[in-house]
């Protein structure tokens, strides 16, 4: 503790001493602040030219743009695609800052325009296998029942993959789920769907864009080996109320920006809520006690203490409340229904600090809890038997960045993630048949400081090279199982509060390069090796919210990765037209596969039931974008593999044979693509299409009897594959306000899921013959089977969203 | 308590999903060896099945193997007790047991040699059962396949869980149902204990016949799902209204059901809870994925060798409730089959036929001891008249039909109303009035060309050369002549003229490969249907 203390001191000083040294002389800084006029968001990647000096630059995340001149008159040119130009005039002769506001040219602007998106910007950017959506891509893209939905639309993008139709999840490049990291300004998010799968978590209008990194990840993320997701919140940069909103089948949003404190305070609050109570009854009568409650909500505050200082507060708030008839009778409990609760409760505090040279440091202390509970509610009584448990997370990141000189900037932190696990707690309340339960609470911190360098030795070359260094240690109070070498339990070493149970040093480089073979041309490379800490515990297609969270310890290593990518980058048509393709190999270790009869529910020691695997996935991802006219799209082909290997030396451990075979996630064909029809100002139409090649999964070896029950024996795991999964989705949107200048807009779209009602298997299952029942399918097998598809037919929705400003 | 993780979100989902039957898919290994080995405390209970995988016929199968050697070992004194093999199941004797707390395991020489030895398992003490209640429930379990509700009874108990030691339990049950027939021939009647087609005969319109049993003869069922039970946590509780069966609601009659709980080691739970995971709880969306069952035999001579099954020792007790179904409103799952007997005048040859036996088997039993029987109420065993005609049944020669004047034209001890051929001329009564004959005169007799007792009126192949008159007519063969056989160069059974017409070549027996001569093809040139 005391000797990474040390360091940190290090790093810190290190920040202030390059930020003394770029004090200039005599120069007068010149600020540009661009929005929307519309919705006053700042515009990213603004163009600003300037002359006499024929200098320029683009605008930050922030749309601010900002440059140090000798004093003098300059004329200044902003550019940016879809919104046209504007000039201005400045005289410089002291620091000054301009608020620039671009207006939307409504006969250029077509919707897909990337508006986050810098023109060229894919040939031009060291970073590899990054993908970025703003929310105009996202509220295109048709959902199940009108939901607007981040998890469903990247999907749509190479080497994204869901596990099914339900998923708690992505999987990036053959990964498992729980290898994202996921995060919703800055907070990790550890269950990102409502109702298992069906929905993401995150508050529809609150979202201002995704970025997908799944190459060279940059150094200031690590804890998770696939990919980082990080989903911004819109900041409310506004001088006026704004009220957004929908009505759909589902649920219901509404979402409102204001000023609390005119250019100093602004707050935007948003929230969606669905209650299925009503609908389920009538849908179906089975279904009469299941009650299916969602919310989710996102509140932001934005403080602009002065021009060198942000301070922003992001609240999210997601509650899942379920409750089904009983199904599946719990032991020795006897109550009338499963209810399931589950709870994330994220805190960001964000600072960022400007310094006079442009360059700035951002902190953010972060807190975050995700508490899922299964309540069994005793019959005739009041009490209420629980199963709980709960993730704690807290980190401090502090992060200097310099990208004041365009040929080499830098940025240089450190993060310090503290996670505190409640594997789980069986809780009877005043049941006197039940025994409590309370599984021992897992501390664990991991401490990285890291630093990044982006070059440009010259026009054609750019480099970016990054160091995380990551310090884990598994904390006590812990218990940890010994095993004598036959690996039969041998006791229990206990260690005390303090007291470093396990611990891990590893450095983690990354490495992207870019040389650029002609104006439109370029090749990149790209290396990233990356650690994990944290994994989620379970043996199904996905995870349930309940399945449990480990860190690892003595016996469950850290899982690594390293990934190498190439990739080629060609622009056609003035940009209009980008081509990439991307290859990439990743070597994972240490992949958690379970073993035969794993139960993980409130066991004690679970590492005799894990296995961890060798994992290798490579793939070639295509991808060719239209971003302008009428008609425009995504056309995506992936070719990518993901097996897994065990090495281990007594035969349970041992999944087929220690050979390398196909993981859940293995599909070597993926095809997406969207289009989009423009109509005219009133009508969009988008297409979506999603083929993969099915899922692996498990089908038997042989069968026997025992006691009139045939049982399937499976030798080998993932021996066979799913049908092919494929699917079209089609959205009308009908925006019907003539006059752009009213206040209030509304619009509404609809959307078929599943447009050619396609019934794709989910999974398939033996069953017991029953009879001669399905015998004309079933023929002479021992054994029936069915497929289960999670959407028969098409799916319709219509849904309905206002805007008030 | 382990269930609720698998817990089926399906149902969740039920509005938008959907299951369909699809052809199940395998990869079928032959010659994997399945040893299942149980001992109990039950006299004759303790039992040995050696299986291996096999494809037969392109069906998938597992086979037992016989002229295994196998040995019961008690782990402490070594003394070997063999099992001698009787209908595929290995068995000690008819009193054999093992007591609570003795340890054993089983050695297993295959034929070609090989032994397999299972881990030493001891087994458990006895936890007894407390009170057992059953209720009705129309909504019992939900099925995915069927569509909807199962209606039946659940089966609970009460028991005092011991507080020193953790306890695993498995729950199964076997009911008892009076059996309303022992026999049912499916287009077919019952001759000989067999239910015999009858090609020849078109005129047989019954869809099936059903045949009583000889004596009373009770159905046994089991369980079909495994239910386990592990006192993880509730350790030392009182236990109470645990589920430990479900009876589905297939017929009105009354149920006799006998809950077994047998206390096993926790290995042995483990292995019944994977394959509860296999077979139970494989259809939902949070499905645990399929993994292989470990068992507790090793390979001795060959250890490589994979080796499926498990010994385990178990101690176990019987309960059993009797629930009377006679006065429920509720709609049975299942329905009986309307009563339909052979009667005097259907178009079927003698010996008529009523009843069959009730052959022991583990699906039926006559053998119910007294205090079981009485819960199915008396049935007056003594003098019996079934048509009430005054004449006892073992007297009657006609017990359905009252013939109180025991009239038998032919005195072939059949009495005339229950005898389909009464002049005993060979020629039933529905054949006679067809072809213009007379049933009560033994002279009077149908033109019958082969004599094969089907009449030329209604018999398709009138001179018994195997190629029908149809045939034989299209061949410009003599239908009546045994000796005038049409052209079948490739002799399929299919004369020549008639393959022209079927386009199948005359030159060849079988003309798709399928291995059914054309003659017996339904489908000759179809080579998957036949």
């Amino acid at each position: 503790m005391k000797r990474r203390k040390t360091i940190l001191t290090l790093f810190q000083g290190l920040f202030f001493l390059v930020s003394i040294s770029s004090i200039l002389a005599q120069e007068y800084s010149l600020t540009l602040n661009v929005s929307d006029i519309e919705n006053s968001q700042p515009l990213e990647g603004v163009t600003v030219l300037l002359s006499p000096c024929n200098c320029g630059g683009i605008t930050n995340s922030s749309g601010i743009f900002s440059k140090r001149l000798k004093g003098g008159k300059y004329n200044l040119l902003v550019e940016y695609l879809g919104y046209g130009s504007k000039q201005l005039t400045v005289d410089l002769n002291s620091n000054q800052s301009f608020k620039v506001e671009m207006q939307i040219e409504e006969e250029q602007l077509s919707e897909v325009v990337l508006l986050a998106q810098k023109r060229n910007q894919n040939v031009e950017t060291p970073q590899m296998g990054v993908l970025e959506l703003n929310v105009r891509d996202l509220i295109k893209v048709p959902t199940v029942m009108g939901e607007f939905d981040v998890l469903k639309s990247i999907t749509l993008m190479a080497g994204v993959n869901s596990s099914g139709d339900v998923s708690n999840g992505v999987s990036i490049r053959g990964g498992s789920l729980d290898q994202n990291l996921m995060l919703y300004d800055g907070a990790p998010v550890f269950n990102p769907t409502h109702l298992f799968g069906l929905f993401s978590v995150f508050t529809p209008d609150a979202i201002s864009g995704v970025d997908i990194y799944r190459a060279n990840i940059p150094a200031k993320y690590g804890g998770r080996i696939a990919s980082v997701i990080e989903i911004k919140v819109k900041n409310p940069y506004t001088d006026a109320l704004k009220i957004e909103g929908g009505i759909g089948l589902i649920s219901n949003r509404l979402t409102i920006t204001a000023p609390l404190i005119k250019d100093k305070l602004m707050l935007t609050a948003g929230g969606r809520s669905g209650f299925s109570d009503l609908l389920f009854p009538l849908l179906i009568p089975r279904l009469k006690n299941t009650r299916a409650n969602f919310t989710d909500s996102t509140v932001k505050l934005l403080y602009l203490l002065n021009s060198y200082n942000q301070l922003s507060y992001t609240n999210f708030l997601s509650n899942d409340f379920y409750q089904l008839d009983l199904i599946s009778n719990i032991e020795n409990i006897v109550s009338s229904s499963n209810q399931y609760d589950f709870k994330t409760r994220n805190h960001t505090i964000k600072w960022l600090h400007t310094f006079e040279n442009e360059t700035n440091l951002t902190s953010r202390l972060i807190y975050s809890t995700y508490t899922p509970q299964n309540l069994f509610p005793e019959i005739d009584t009041e009490n209420i038997i629980r199963f709980e448990s709960q993730i704690q997370y807290t980190s401090l990141q502090s992060e200097f960045t310099n990208s004041k000189n365009k040929e080499l900037s830098y940025y240089s932190g450190f993060e310090i993630k503290r996670y505190q696990i409640s594997p789980g707690a069986l809780n009877p309340g005043n049941a006197n048949s039940i025994n409590p339960v309370i599984l021992n609470t897992e501390t664990g911190y991991e401490s990285s400081v890291y630093a990044n360098l982006d070059w440009n030795p010259n026009p054609n070359l750019a480099l970016s090279a990054g160091l995380r260094l990551t310090q884990f240690s598994l904390l006590g109070p812990f218990d940890e199982a010994q095993y004598d070498s036959n690996g039969l339990f041998d006791g229990v070493m206990s260690f005390g509060a303090q007291e470093t149970v396990s611990s891990y040093l590893n450095p983690e480089p990354r490495l992207g390069i870019n040389y650029k073979l002609g104006e439109d041309t370029s090749v990149k490379m790209s290396y990233a090796r990356i650690f994990q800490y944290l994994q989620n515990i379970y043996n199904t297609n996905t995870p349930l919210p309940t399945s449990r969270w480990k860190l690892s310890d003595r016996y469950i290593s850290p899982q690594k990765n390293n990934t190498f990518g190439l990739g080629f980058y060609q622009n056609f048509l003035n940009s209009k037209l980008e081509f990439s393709l991307e290859g990439y190999y990743r070597k994972t270790d240490n992949n958690l596969t379970y073993r035969p009869g794993a139960d993980f529910f409130l066991s004690e020691f679970i590492e005799k039931e894990i296995t961890q695997a060798e994992g290798k996935s490579y793939g070639l991802e295509l991808s060719l974008r239209k971003n302008l006219g009428k008609v425009n799209g995504i056309f995506n082909y992936t070719w990518s593999r993901s097996l897994l290997k065990t090495n281990a030396v007594d035969p349970i451990g041992r999944i087929n044979n220690n050979n390398w075979y196909a993981s859940d996630f293995d599909r070597p064909h993926t095809v997406n693509a969207t289009v989009n029809f423009e109509g005219d100002r009133y009508n969009t139409f988008s297409f979506n299409f999603v083929g993969q090649t099915g899922r692996p999964y498990t089908i038997a070896n042989g069968i026997f009897e025992t006691q009139n029950v045939t049982i399937p024996i499976y030798l080998y795991r993932n021996n066979s594959r799913l049908p092919t999964y494929h699917r079209l989705d089609f959205s009308w949107k009908i925006a019907y306000s003539k006059d752009p200048k009213r206040r209030f807009k509304g619009d509404w779209t609809f959307t078929v899921y599943n447009l050619y009602s396609r019934n794709n298997p989910y999974n398939i299952y033996y069953t017991q013959r029953n009879g001669g029942l399905d015998g004309d399918v079933f023929l002479g097998s021992p054994l029936g089977a069915y497929e289960l598809s999670i959407l028969k037919g098409a799916l319709v929705s219509l849904s309905y969203n206002f805007k008030f400003q | 308590m382990r269930i609720l993780k698998y817990i089926n979100f399906s149902f969740l989902f039920i509005f938008l999903s959907c299951i369909e039957p699809v052809t199940p898919e395998f990869d079928f290994e032959e010659n994997l060896i399945i040893i299942n080995a149980l001992a109990t405390n039950v006299p004759g209970a303790t039992n040995v099945t050696v299986e291996k995988t096999l494809i037969e016929f392109g069906d998938y199968k597992s086979k037992p193997i016989s002229g295994c050697s196998i040995d019961l070992i008690n782990s402490d004194t070594k003394e070997r007790i063999p099992f001698s093999e009787n209908e595929d199941i290995y068995y000690i004797s008819d009193e054999f047991k093992i007591l609570p707390g003795t340890r054993w395991e089983v050695e297993v020489t295959l034929p070609d040699g090989n032994i397999y030895r299972s881990t030493s398992e001891q087994a458990p003490a006895i936890v007894s059962i407390g009170a057992i209640y059953s209720e009705f429930n129309p909504e019992m379990i939900y099925d995915e396949v069927y569509g909807g509700y199962i209606p039946g009874d659940i089966i609970k108990i009460d028991f005092q869980d011991p507080a020193d030691e953790k306890n695993f339990y498995l729950f199964q049950y076997r009911a008892y149902q009076e059996e309303m027939y022992c026999k049912i021939c499916e287009e077919s009647i019952l001759r000989d204990g067999e239910c015999l087609e009858e090609p020849n005969n078109p005129f047989l319109m019954n869809k099936y016949f059903t045949y009583i049993c000889d004596q009373r003869c009770w159905k046994i069922t089991y369980n079909n799902e495994i239910i386990v039970f592990d006192d993880e946590f509730t350790n030392g509780k009182d236990i109470s209204k645990l589920l430990v069966g479900r009876v589905p609601y297939e017929t009105k009659q009354d149920i006799l059901v006998e809950i077994i709980n047998i206390n096993i080691s926790e290995n042995a739970y483990n292995y019944y809870k994977a394959i509860k995971d296999l077979v139970d709880n494989n259809s939902g969306l949070n499905a645990p994925l399929p993994t292989a069952l470990v068992g507790n035999f090793n390979g001795i001579t060959n250890p490589e060798s994979a080796v499926l099954g498990r010994f385990t020792a178990g101690s176990s007790e019987i309960k059993s409730v009797f629930i009377p179904r006679n006065d429920r409103s509720a709609r049975t799952l299942g329905n009986i089959k309307l009563p339909s007997s052979e009667a005097y005048g259907d178009p079927i040859p003698n010996p008529m036929t009523y009843e069959t036996a009730c052959v022991e088997s583990p699906n039926r039993t006559s053998l119910l001891s007294e205090e079981k029987r009485v819960l199915f109420g008396e049935i007056d065993t003594g003098d019996l008249d079934l048509d009430k005609d005054s004449v006892l049944d073992q007297d009657d020669n006609c017990i359905t039909f009252p013939n109180p004047d025991q009239a038998d034209l032919d005195t072939d001890g059949v009495g005339d109303l229950c005898d389909n051929d009464r002049d005993g001329d060979g020629y039933i009564l529905y054949y006679e009035n067809i072809c213009d004959s007379n049933d009560l005169d033994a002279n009077q007799t149908p033109v019958d060309t082969d004599l094969d007792f089907i009449p030329d009126c209604v018999d398709t192949d009138d001179d018994n050369d195997g190629y029908s008159d149809e045939f034989e007519g299209i061949a410009e063969s003599d239908p009546l002549d045994v000796d005038s056989l049409p052209l079948d160069t490739d002799q399929d059974g299919l004369p020549d003229a008639v393959e022209s017409r079927r386009r199948t070549d005359p030159n060849n027996p079988d003309t798709d490969g399928d291995g059914v001569k054309d003659g017996e093809d339904d489908y000759p040139r179809d080579p998957n249907r036949s």
